[in-house]
């Protein structure tokens, strides 16, 4: 900052009653933010997949897959959570899979890590997202505070598809991103 | 100099009569955005969130000197080179020599409305780059060659016919295609202007002094593409708009979504904290310039200050009765509806922006939308002082107000004036200001008529 | 000169009533210049509570057309004379939810934090929430059964004075029904100054407000200006709607219990 300004600001700010820090806002207290995570979400347009097992979730997975033509996965995803499908680049993928680091109850919200690389959460049509039930907190605070410590390059908070209501007030999906996100939870996964 | 002052009036006056298509686009779209923030202010204790944020906002500006050098260490630690513009050219001159010095031919940007008020794009086009807007109401107006008509929904004027045509001509989208269709072509047409992109020019929602974190909000991933796609991303941004701690925006982004749109977070919201570093995606290099553009001399002004503790919602002109018949373009500048005309006279100044000012009722429903608490109706009626102080009125205005406290003085001339006016007033209203222009659209009751 | 009065039975017996209480009646300007008769009809709604109601000659008005256009000491001037000229009254009760926001809410801070006129400034009340919640008036039951009424509030009444609810009580104790509005929190463009300054965006915005009028027999309003722009506005385009304020609708329901006696 240069020295003139900071100088200004200062002394303008200065003269401005300070009423501190605010505490917290209240917040409603949810007793099951698993459930909450997918009523939400599928408000926001989400679709949302509780499989009983790992087994149920494998079979799900190749079900599901066998309606695309090709995928790009984050390298976070594990083997058992890769369907048969033939890769390709972000860029011409049908379908884009990833692992949350965390998800939001209170407003259906995957948090997604650059780390595992961008393009696959966004580029695709079809985005599906894996998280682990350990890993959804109930609000968005919370999340962040557990965040802040491993800050990466860019986090991607994803709420649902892709949407736009500036063509003459009539809401359109996967305008940029994708029009479409699946969220599936899973059991917790060994660490890679 | 003499500054000749916005004329909203005529403007307004202009597109009543002219467009009246485009004043059922806007009250379509604003009340329905109203409809939707009464909601998502419903399911939470909406009156603590927004004690929280008027406090956590006005805290930041009676403290901004500190947080802006947090913010700006925290930044550079995280590899953002930060940069300081002192006026709109300073903010385009930096961005200019970015671009020569990086040698980008290709610029796409997020909707940003501190571009539009430092007149970012034209800036970059006369120097030869093409610019893009990927926000999909932006890039219709960027294609129809017009001005953003509201802080979030630039194209809320626009009536779906336009946008077909519009596309059908420069998309090559068939006549009357169905809203999809238009999306589709956009998003295609649009994918293709984010892979050959230089570098993402985006505002910022806030940005948290801790951690040195850019927040962006957005519904429809273009901010998430571009900021991914580009080998450069810069953001230009407001010296207010910090929050200390990252975990504020855990609070701040929900209310502003709702205050925007009625949804619990946008749909989108990307955390930036760096360039891409050692990661596989993403810009290889990152930069914030802070613009001031005439923000501390309205910090310095300790009355109007609070009028920088804005989030940029748009809930304002959503809920203003006057905003919703005209919508942003009589306004003239970037800023429209009741913060846009607080906004006008502290940064454009007084002379330039007083009459928006007048553009009011006084009613007081962006005072009851605010999710920060700013005090808009006062701040209009402090204007209107400012104004009548520098001797800036409507024409006649300051005689009328003296001959009519005049009389107010004088009870008994008053009551009988009241007689006289009351019972006369249609018979002679037609040929004396303001009574003629009352008469404009309108009756006068009939005073003995029995009601 | 002005004195509004009326020759009210004696119907005292039917509500709380304080016979020792003085009402001080501010007629404001607008309803003085055009709507004498709904300061008669208030007149005889707040006779009827049985306190004694006074008009002092001196009263003119509130300063709120100097406040609201940047002449804050004019305002102040005007407003603080008309509470010296009213504080003989126990209450100071105006027809005009507007002129009462200025008097009640927008004056004390351009007192001095001691000014003895701040409370006088408590006193003031909007003319139907004070016949509704202080005295607790209520009109004779079926006096307007099948009436189909909506309700306009000015803007001023509605955030200031928290008034919604009060006019609708009182309509409804009559029997009336009163309708839904899509737009009934919506400002009517009145907004003083503003109706001639901006006389097309101030028409338009009366228009978006009566387009959206549901089937009525009725409209009223506890406030002249709102009262003034949207019947001038009506009046204007041939809609054939009555509009009145509501003192007026509610004193004809008043009457019916008068015709009784």
């Amino acid at each position: 900052m240069t020295g003139d300004l900071r100088e200004r600001i200062r002394r303008a700010a200065v003269e401005l009653e300070d009423p501190g820090l605010p505490p917290p806002a209240p917040r409603p207290v949810y007793t099951d933010p698993l459930t909450r995570l997918g009523e939400r979400l599928v408000t926001n347009g989400g679709e949302w997949h509780r499989p009983p097992d790992q087994a149920a979730a494998r079979a799900w997975l190749d079900e599901f897959a066998a309606g695309f033509a090709s995928m790009t996965v984050s390298k976070n995803v594990p083997a058992s959570l890769r369907p048969a499908l033939a890769t390709a680049p972000p860029e011409q993928a049908e379908l884009g899979i990833g692992l949350a680091r965390l998800a939001v109850a209170e407003s259906g919200t995957l948090i997604l890590d650059s780390r595992e690389g961008r393009k696959s959460q966004l580029l695709p049509p079809t985005h599906l997202i894996w998280i682990e039930a350990a890993n959804i907190v109930a609000d968005l605070p919370a999340a962040l505070e557990r965040l802040a410590p491993d800050l990466p390059a860019a986090l991607g908070f994803h709420s649902g598809p892709s949407r736009s209501a500036d063509l003459g007030g009539i809401t359109v999906l996967g305008v940029h991103g994708p029009g479409r996100v699946i969220v599936v939870l899973i059991a917790p996964l060994e660490p890679l | 100099m003499n500054i000749e002052p916005i004329d909203y009036r005529t403007a307004a006056a202009r597109l009543l009569a002219e467009r009246p298509d485009i004043r059922e686009a806007i009250t379509r779209a604003t009340l329905a955005k109203e409809d939707r923030r009464r909601e998502g202010y419903a399911d939470i204790d909406s009156e603590a969130w927004r004690d929280w944020a008027s406090r956590l906002r006005r805290h930041v500006l009676a403290n901004l000197d500190y947080y802006l050098e947090q913010a700006g260490r925290a930044l550079e630690a995280n590899g953002i080179r930060v940069h300081w513009a002192e006026d709109a050219q300073a903010t385009c001159a930096t961005v200019l020599s970015l671009c020569h010095e990086r040698g980008v031919r290709r610029v796409v940007k997020g909707k940003s409305m501190l571009s539009e008020e430092i007149e970012l794009n034209p800036a970059l086009e006369a120097a030869g780059i093409e610019v893009t807007e990927t926000d999909l109401g932006e890039y219709l107006i960027q294609l129809a060659g017009e001005r953003p008509s509201h802080i979030i929904g630039p194209a809320y004027h626009k009536p779906l016919s336009e946008s077909q045509a519009l596309f059908a001509e420069r998309l090559g989208t068939p006549a009357g295609a169905e809203p999809s269709a238009l999306a589709a072509a956009a998003r295609k047409h649009l994918r293709q202007r984010f892979l050959a992109a230089d570098m993402m020019i985006t505002g910022a929602n806030a940005i948290a002094a801790d951690t040195g974190t850019i927040a962006l909000v957005e519904n429809e991933g273009n901010i998430r593409i571009g900021t991914t796609t580009a080998r450069i991303h810069v953001a230009c941004v407001g010296i207010e708009k910090l929050v200390p701690r990252l975990t504020d925006l855990g609070t701040l982004l929900p209310l502003l979504s709702r205050a925007a749109t009625g949804q619990r977070l946008g749909n989108y919201v990307s955390l930036i904290s760096g360039p891409r570093g050692a990661e596989p995606e993403g810009p290889d290099e990152v930069h914030v310039i802070f613009v001031d553009n005439g923000r501390s001399r309205l910090l310095a002004d300790p009355p109007a200050a609070s009028t920088l503790a804005c989030i940029r919602c748009g809930a304002c002109l959503n809920a203003c009765p006057v905003f919703r018949q005209t919508g942003g373009h009589p306004y003239q500048w970037a800023y429209s509806g009741p913060i846009g005309a607080v906004l006008a006279p502290g940064l454009l100044g007084l002379e330039r922006g007083w009459t928006l000012a007048q553009a009011s009722t006084l009613c007081g429903a962006c005072d009851a939308a605010c999710p920060v608490r700013i005090p808009l109706s006062g701040l209009l009626r402090l204007w209107r002082e400012r104004a009548a102080q520098a001797g800036l009125e409507a024409p006649g205005e300051a005689p009328a107000i003296r001959a009519y406290a005049r009389l107010a003085r004088r009870p008994h001339r008053f009551h009988m004036a009241t007689r006289l006016l009351g019972r006369f007033a249609p018979w002679f209203g037609p040929l004396v200001p303001p009574l003629s222009r009352w008469l404009r659209g309108r009756t006068l009751p009939l005073r003995n008529r029995n009601r | 000169m002005h004195s509004y009065s009326t020759r009210a039975p004696d119907i005292r017996h039917r509500y709380a009533y304080n016979p020792s209480m003085r009402i001080c009646l501010v007629p404001g300007c607008l309803a003085e210049t055009f709507y004498p008769q709904a300061i008669r009809d208030s007149r005889i709604l707040l006779e009827a509570s049985g306190a004694e109601v006074f008009v002092p000659p001196q009263v003119t008005c509130c300063g709120q057309p100097a406040w609201s256009n940047g002449h804050p000491a004019v305002g102040r001037e005007l407003a603080t004379a008309l509470l010296d000229a009213s504080a003989a009254g126990d209450y100071i009760v105006l027809p005009s939810g507007s002129c009462a926001a200025m008097l009640r809410v927008f004056t004390p801070p351009l007192l001095e934090t001691d000014s003895p006129r701040r409370q006088i400034s408590a006193k003031v009340h909007e003319l139907i929430e004070f016949l509704d919640t202080i005295v607790h008036y209520r009109p004779p039951t079926n006096s307007l059964a099948g009436r189909r009424i909506v309700v306009h509030h000015g803007c001023h009444a509605r955030r200031e004075l928290a008034a919604v609810g009060t006019v609708e009580h009182l309509l409804e104790a009559a029997g009336a029904t009163v309708l839904d509005w899509k737009l009934a929190a919506e400002c009517c463009g009145f907004g003083g100054s503003f109706a001639v300054n901006l006389p097309e965006v101030s028409v338009a915005m009366a228009d978006r407000k009566l387009d959206a009028l549901p089937q009525c027999d009725c409209v009223v309003t506890p406030d002249p200006g709102c009262l003034m722009q949207l019947a001038g506005r009506a009046e204007r385009r041939g809609l054939g709607l009555t509009i009145r304020h509501a003192a007026s609708l509610l004193r004809e329901a008043e009457q019916m219990r008068q015709n009784e006696h």
